[in-house]
């Protein structure tokens, strides 16, 4: 029949038409790719490769990743583990497993809190509920320190021992990819990759300074140890 | 004089303490202390050059000297509270003098101590203070006694990188021989930095007022006048006098300070000392190496 075999035609044609329409609108919403990469290429000033950068990519719209329970625990008077990534919302407790007193404080605007002397289990939870990089010390031992990464995006990566960093399945045209490093001078390396032509490779030069929280054991020289 | 009557004072009482039993005790606190304290021994080891061992304000009298020493002490750090800490330890050291044997001298002492912070964190200033006394058993006949040093310092790392501190000691000796009998003051400050993570540059500047015990070959009737007490002494030869007078000294340090491992470090200082009573004027060149631990 003529009349159904227009229908059949103008139906393919609406359909074909509705895909085409819906492909330039993903390519367009979605940067074609629905998985895009960014790999990075992390080092410092010398050219060194720079381990245990944390990597982490902000995609406006993207799902917000579901909130943890972790630990970071005080043993042999240092803070284990030195960097933890947490999204926004995740809850943290500090247990200290020596057997001396532990101090634990903040000042970073991500967070600040202090939970005094204590021995055991964590005397609370803290709830982190900003994204930002959170500097834990101990006020009785002052060479301990380790840092909290509150992020709030799944995509998150840290540099091999080779500098090297893929944030991975990155769905969107562009990002906000940022990197840190707790040895960073000042606050993350920020930029805003465009995803939409393939995977994003570039080279990240961080200024890093020494740790100057390790001091030499001088009983008389002003240092706390 | 009163500085007489606390000599005897707190020699009597010594007297009447069974001094080995609180040695013991205290021996036993500070090793194994009890609730959240930390027990923290160190040691160290050094050597020391000095221009002008015999304190002798005439150039061609003066004697330089080295000196090889040893320090052992267990300390103890405790919390009391969110802002204090207490301190307590026991501690011997030992120099020889490898020239003039007569300088060389041995001491067993104890320190007790608390400290405040004012605030969290490690730039919060730290005021501490300690008393020390100590028993010394010097090569020199008289010379041996009792130490006791109390001092107060007050200590701010105010960067990463740098710090300062400063510190008020007043100091006594009561010794077996008036000659060698000390009442001093001294006010130190210090700034450091931190050069590389384990290099550390200090710089310190000192006052002291107090006794001081000069060596001088007689006739010094200049001397006689400015001293309290003067005795025939054999530590530099038969022909020198010893002179206790107060005196006003002046000194300036650098030290370096590297780790060598995480318990390890070397130090190097100069110091340069300059003292003066009247018209007594008398230099020091002190050098000085260093090994130390902290466990």
């Amino acid at each position: 029949m003529a009349t159904t075999s227009s229908n059949s035609r103008c139906a393919l044609l609406f359909d074909t038409r509705l895909r085409a329409v819906a492909a330039i609108l993903a390519a367009g919403l979605l940067g074609g790719a629905g998985a895009a990469e960014v790999r990075l290429d992390v080092r410092d000033e010398k050219g060194v490769p720079v381990a245990d950068a944390i990597v982490w990519a902000e995609i406006p719209g993207s799902k917000r990743p579901a909130p943890r329970d972790v630990e970071v625990v005080q043993k042999q008077r240092l803070f284990l583990p030195p960097v933890t990534v947490i999204p926004v919302g995740s809850t943290v407790r500090f247990p200290n497993r020596d057997d001396v007193q532990h101090h634990v404080y903040s000042f970073s605007k991500a967070k600040k809190f202090d939970l005094p002397l204590y021995i055991g289990e964590s005397p609370g939870e803290i709830v982190f509920d900003r994204p930002g990089i959170v500097t834990l010390g101990c006020n009785i031992h002052d060479w301990m320190a380790a840092h909290i990464v509150v992020v709030d995006t799944p995509f998150v990566a840290t540099s091999n021992d080779s500098g090297a960093a893929v944030l991975r399945s990155l769905a969107g045209s562009q990002a906000i990819v940022r990197v840190w490093h707790p040895r960073l001078r000042g606050e993350p390396i920020e930029w805003v990759a465009d995803l939409v032509r393939g995977p994003v490779e570039r080279t990240v030069t961080l200024k890093l300074r020494p740790d100057f929280r390790r001091t030499p054991p001088d009983s008389e020289g002003g240092t706390y140890r | 004089m009163p500085v007489v009557r606390i000599r005897r004072h707190l020699l009597t009482t010594l007297d009447r303490i069974p001094v080995l039993r609180v040695v013991l005790a205290s021996l036993l606190v500070v090793v194994f202390p009890a609730g959240a304290a930390e027990f923290t021994p160190t040691a160290a080891g050094w050597s020391r050059y000095e221009s002008n061992a015999s304190n002798s304000d005439v150039a061609t009298q003066r004697v330089p000297d080295v000196f090889l020493g040893g320090r052992l002490e267990a300390g103890t750090t405790g919390v009391i509270g969110r802002d204090w800490r207490w301190r307590a330890g026991l501690s011997t050291d030992g120099e020889v003098a490898l020239r003039y044997p007569g300088l060389s001298q041995i001491e067993g002492g104890a320190r007790v101590g608390a400290e405040y912070k004012f605030g969290l964190g490690w730039q919060a200033p730290r005021l501490e203070v300690n008393v020390y006394s100590g028993v010394r058993a010097a090569g020199q006949a008289g010379a041996s006694g009792l130490q006791l040093a109390p001092s107060a310092a007050l200590t701010w790392q105010f960067a990463e990188r740098w710090g300062v501190r400063g510190r008020y000691v007043p100091d006594w000796f009561f010794a077996e021989d008036a000659l060698f009998q000390v009442a001093a003051h001294r006010l130190e400050t210090s700034l450091w930095f931190d050069v590389f993570p384990a290099t550390r540059l200090q710089l310190t500047g000192s006052y002291r007022h107090g006794d001081i015990v000069s060596y001088a070959v007689p006739p010094r009737p200049d001397l006689v006048a400015l001293s309290e007490v003067q005795r025939t002494t054999d530590v530099f030869g038969a022909d020198r006098i010893a002179y206790r007078l107060v005196a006003d000294t002046f000194s300036v340090e650098l030290a370096a300070d590297q780790g060598l491992t995480d318990v390890l470090s070397l130090r190097a200082a100069y110091r340069w000392e300059i003292t003066r009573k009247s018209s007594i004027t008398y230099g020091n060149h002190i050098l000085e190496l260093a090994l130390r631990a902290a466990f």
